[in-house]
């Protein structure tokens, strides 16, 4: 089917394409409480064909765009009709002519997870049986989880002679913890891995039975006011959104972002923690075919980068460096412990933590949260919400000694942020 | 006109049949669900102009499901042959059957099934396709830059349009039925900058439909880019509970994500669901009544029968503050012994099935939308939702918005928060709310997802309500 669609590219006289063959495999669990509530196997091959389209008006270059989706199975004429529709299609898309990115042509990358070679059926048992091997207490509980392993063949071949491919195994799924006494509640969490990280599991087991467990304990929202808080874990993540986003060509092109590498973003007079901030790739090519590397976006707060896509790029007249799905962040200077001081609210978990790029502020309904008091112990919350500008506290934030690695992002587990807004009682 | 069926589906049928008719013959249940359809995604903006097959809802492919005498497994694909039949048949007994049989089953009895045996179609004035991407695109761009010239302020509008049209059959041994519908949504996004700070003003439009709903969007032009302007002068929320009203959109947002998450019956067997425990009590004001079905609206999330054969339905949740149903899949259904409400939905053929809202509203009342704020002595208007978390197990209220106006004395004042996120107990604010306007508007431009993943269309809304929310 690859090379029939090339062929047919070729017969319709489309000289400039890209065409990406997926063929992925998953094998799924879905669990209530222990029990298997229902077993799944998917296997799909998917082709997406893009095609490109110069063409003049009034003197000025444009090169459109379309994407067509085939599906193994279909007729010559089906696809031939995909592809002529696609090709119309860009000869509407006005958008200035750019450089398409640069032939690459490499062997296939072969997966260097230990996934690789073992059945995704027994990947998946084995992940659940370590799941439950850390579930073992009677009063907080795994209440339900679901469990993916994904293995993934990509190839990516292109008009001007880019041909790359690469293989991925990838674990990825959710938990819900509960815990039925005092008050009846559940946690959230999700989970990705690229490799069978037994102890990763059961790690996250227990500690969604830990904060579910001090969430049972809790029935009050906190008293409303501004509160020093300190956020942990994933939220991290959803926080550096931001830095990720405004630093993205697809925001600086169209005017939404002002940021340009060199900019001192966290501001001048730098109170807190001065930002070192990284971007790294999960895949060895960019959906476009570009070969992915590690990049410092951030150094002691000053803008190292404006990355992103081939358009977007060529038109502000930088190396098109693909988009990042993980984010490396090497603050840290105080431990959790220095953290915890009376006084400071330390929100464990929220409904759905959020990072709204466009207005800079996160946000949140508070789940769990802990208010640490002068005798060292904490008070457990929960409801109400926080609200405050990332782009105003930006200056003041101070991260935690001890890390936190996850499959999207590695970096500090706490960052004390001052003076934050609190909706509560 | 009516959506047309699908050459893929006509011609593959008597295939999957044969699959059907050879897995019923093994299994004490088979089932084929088979997807086909196309769908199309257009923006125009100062990143530039974009035309896309947008990939997630309607991917051709078919799932099979089957009863091995304790409970269901799927195998989902994408190609289908004479040859094919013979492996996808070896892979459910060898791989998905094996990998079933190593732990301890939910035990499931078969759900129930009616007979049914049909072709139904939705309809359309304007068909995407026959409109043709010159045009829509040529309409995008016109509605683009007729908005942007409305304030210099402005750093960019954009204007954008997707569709679907899905076919789907649905075998098994007592259905043979086919649907074709067509879903058409639109957006309109401006923003504006104060300092490094942007602020963007959002409109969704959606019809069951085809491109007419072009029309509509023109019109809404100087509206959003008001909106827009207004939160260049927003302060931060002063956090507190106030008197509020919601404008529909946001009436939407609370009956879906702060209430309709936590009538889904998948939970209730999860145990999940704090609703469960509270069937025939009274959970809100008398002035609500609450549905939810395929058929209960003509919506982007109306069809004929769900991803698990089960027919549309219109099911009443809470009447007149009373909660009197959830919503459930078939399979959730006959482990709770209850009727299924035709909720069994996917995101793709890809996805499980999981019970999932249609078309959910509340219904209206009897004010009118300027007594409403004449009432308000200290107060906010809520609006332009911008996202929402579901909390069946405790009712916990996370809805954002992006606008609260200011309301003294019933009188706007002028004076804007931006962005504001409402909390709180459900109950709390359902059984608060004590106006309820003449006029329901339903809406279904986004998309629901069931936690954090499993998106499907969804169309929400309901009257203007007066209640008191805590905003933060």
């Amino acid at each position: 089917m690859f090379e029939k669609i090339q062929k047919l590219l070729k017969a319709e006289n489309i000289e400039n394409w890209r065409l990406t063959e997926t063929v992925s495999e998953t094998a799924e669990l879905y669990f209530i409480r222990k029990k298997l509530d229902i077993p799944r196997i998917k296997k799909l091959t998917q082709y997406s064909v893009t095609v490109f389209r110069d063409f003049e008006e009034g003197g000025k270059k444009f090169r459109g765009e379309s994407t067509a989706l085939l599906s193994p199975g279909m007729s010559d004429e089906e696809i031939v009709s995909h592809l002529k529709t696609a090709y119309l299609a860009a000869s509407f898309v006005r958008n200035p002519w750019y450089e398409l990115p640069d032939a690459v042509k490499e062997d296939r990358k072969k997966s260097v997870s230990d996934l690789a070679g073992k059945d995704i059926e027994e990947t998946a048992a084995e992940l659940a049986k370590a799941m439950f091997e850390a579930d073992t207490a009677e009063d907080a509980f795994i209440n339900s989880a679901e469990i993916f392993v994904t293995r993934r063949y990509t190839h990516i071949a292109a008009s001007n002679g880019l041909d790359v491919s690469f293989d991925s195994d990838v674990i990825d799924g959710e938990l819900v913890s509960q815990c039925v006494t005092p008050i009846d509640v559940e946690q959230y969490r999700s989970f990705s891995y690229d490799s069978l990280d037994r102890e990763a599991i059961k790690q996250k087991v227990s500690e969604a039975v830990t904060d579910v467990r001090a969430r049972a304990q809790a029935s009050e929202p906190p008293k409303a006011g501004d509160y020093d808080i300190i956020l942990t874990g994933e939220n991290l993540e959803v926080l550096f959104e931001l830095y990720a986003a405004r630093s993205n060509a697809s925001m600086v092109f169209p005017g939404y972002s002002q940021w340009k590498a060199g900019d001192k973003v966290q501001g001048e007079d730098i109170e807190g923690e001065k930002l070192n901030v990284y971007l790294e790739p999960l895949d060895p090519y960019s959906p476009e075919g570009i070969p992915m590397k590690e990049r410092c976006l951030m150094k002691d707060g000053e803008l190292k980068l404006i990355y992103g896509s081939t358009r977007m790029c060529r038109y502000l007249g930088i190396e098109p460096t693909g988009n990042f799905e993980k984010i490396r962040c090497v603050n840290g200077s105080v431990p959790l412990s220095g953290m915890r001081k009376a006084g400071v609210l330390e929100l464990v978990s929220f409904s759905d933590f959020q990072m709204d790029e466009f207005d800079g502020h996160f946000k949140g309904e508070i789940r769990l949260g802990l208010l640490y008091g002068e005798d060292g112990t904490a008070q457990v919350l929960t409801g109400g919400s926080v609200n405050g500008s990332l782009l105003e506290l930006q200056k003041k934030l101070t991260f935690s000694t001890e890390r936190c690695e996850d499959r999207n992002y590695s970096g500090p587990m706490a960052v004390l942020i001052p003076g934050v807004a609190v909706a509560g009682k | 006109m009516e959506v047309a069926r699908s050459n893929y589906i006509k011609e593959n049928k008597a295939l999957f049949k044969k699959l059907q008719q050879r897995l019923s013959g093994k299994y004490g249940y088979a089932s084929v669900l088979v997807s086909d359809g196309r769908q199309q995604s257009y923006s125009v903006s100062a990143g530039g102009v974009s035309v896309s097959d947008f990939n997630r809802f309607g991917k051709r492919g078919f799932v099979v499901r089957v009863h091995d005498g304790k409970a269901y497994a799927e195998y989902a694909g994408n190609e289908i042959s004479e040859e094919a039949i013979e492996e996808i048949e070896k892979n459910i007994e060898s791989r998905l059957l094996d990998m079933g049989d190593k732990w301890e089953r939910y035990l499931t009895p078969v759900a129930c099934e009616e007979e049914a045996n049909f072709v139904k179609s939705t309809e359309y004035r304007i068909h995407p396709e026959e409109m043709g991407d010159e045009k829509i695109l040529a309409k995008l761009s016109e509605i683009r830059e007729k908005t942007k010239a409305l304030d210099e302020r402005l750093i960019d509008c954009m204007a954008s349009l997707q569709y679907q049209y899905y076919n789907k059959l649905f075998l098994s041994d007592k259905k043979d039925i086919e649907e074709n519908v067509l879903w058409t949504c639109g957006g309109l996004v401006v923003v504006a900058a104060k300092g490094q700070e942007l602020k963007d003003a959002y409109k969704g439009f959606s019809i069951l439909g085809g491109a007419e709903l072009l029309d509509e969007m023109e019109e809404y032009g100087p509206k959003i880019v008001k909106n827009c302007i207004d939160l260049l002068d927003s302060e931060p929320m002063i956090p507190g509970e106030y008197e509020c009203i919601c404008t529909p959109e946001v009436t939407g947002m609370i009956v879906h994500e702060a209430f309709g998450h936590g009538v889904e019956m998948d939970m209730f067997v999860k145990d999940r669901a704090l609703a469960k425990n509270c069937m025939g009590d009274m959970i809100a004001s008398e002035l609500v009544t609450m549905r939810d079905g395929a058929s209960s609206a003509t919506e982007v999330a109306s069809f004929f029968f769900d991803d698990e054969g089960t027919l549309a339905h219109d099911t009443l949740v809470i009447d007149k503050g009373r909660l009197v149903s959830g919503y459930a899949d078939a399979v959730s259904a006959a482990r709770l012994g209850v009727e299924p409400t035709g909720n069994g939905r996917r995101e793709s053929v890809e996805r499980k099935t999981y019970t999932r809202m249609t078309n959910t509203f509340f219904e209206g009342g009897k004010d009118k939308v300027e007594d409403m704020i004449a009432s308000v002595k200290y107060g906010m208007l809520l609006q332009d939702p911008t996202s929402g978390m579901e909390d069946p197990k405790n009712w916990g209220i996370q809805c954002m918005v992006s606008m609260a106006r200011e309301i003294k004395d019933g009188k706007l004042t002028g004076r804007i928060f931006s962005p504001c996120v409402l909390t709180g107990y459900v109950p709390d604010l359902l059984k608060s709310i004590s106006m309820m306007s003449e006029t329901v508007e339903l809406g279904g431009s986004g998309a629901c997802g069931k936690g954090h993943k499993e998106w499907v269309k969804v169309s929400d809304g309901g009257p203007w309500i007066k209640a008191k929310i805590r905003l933060g």
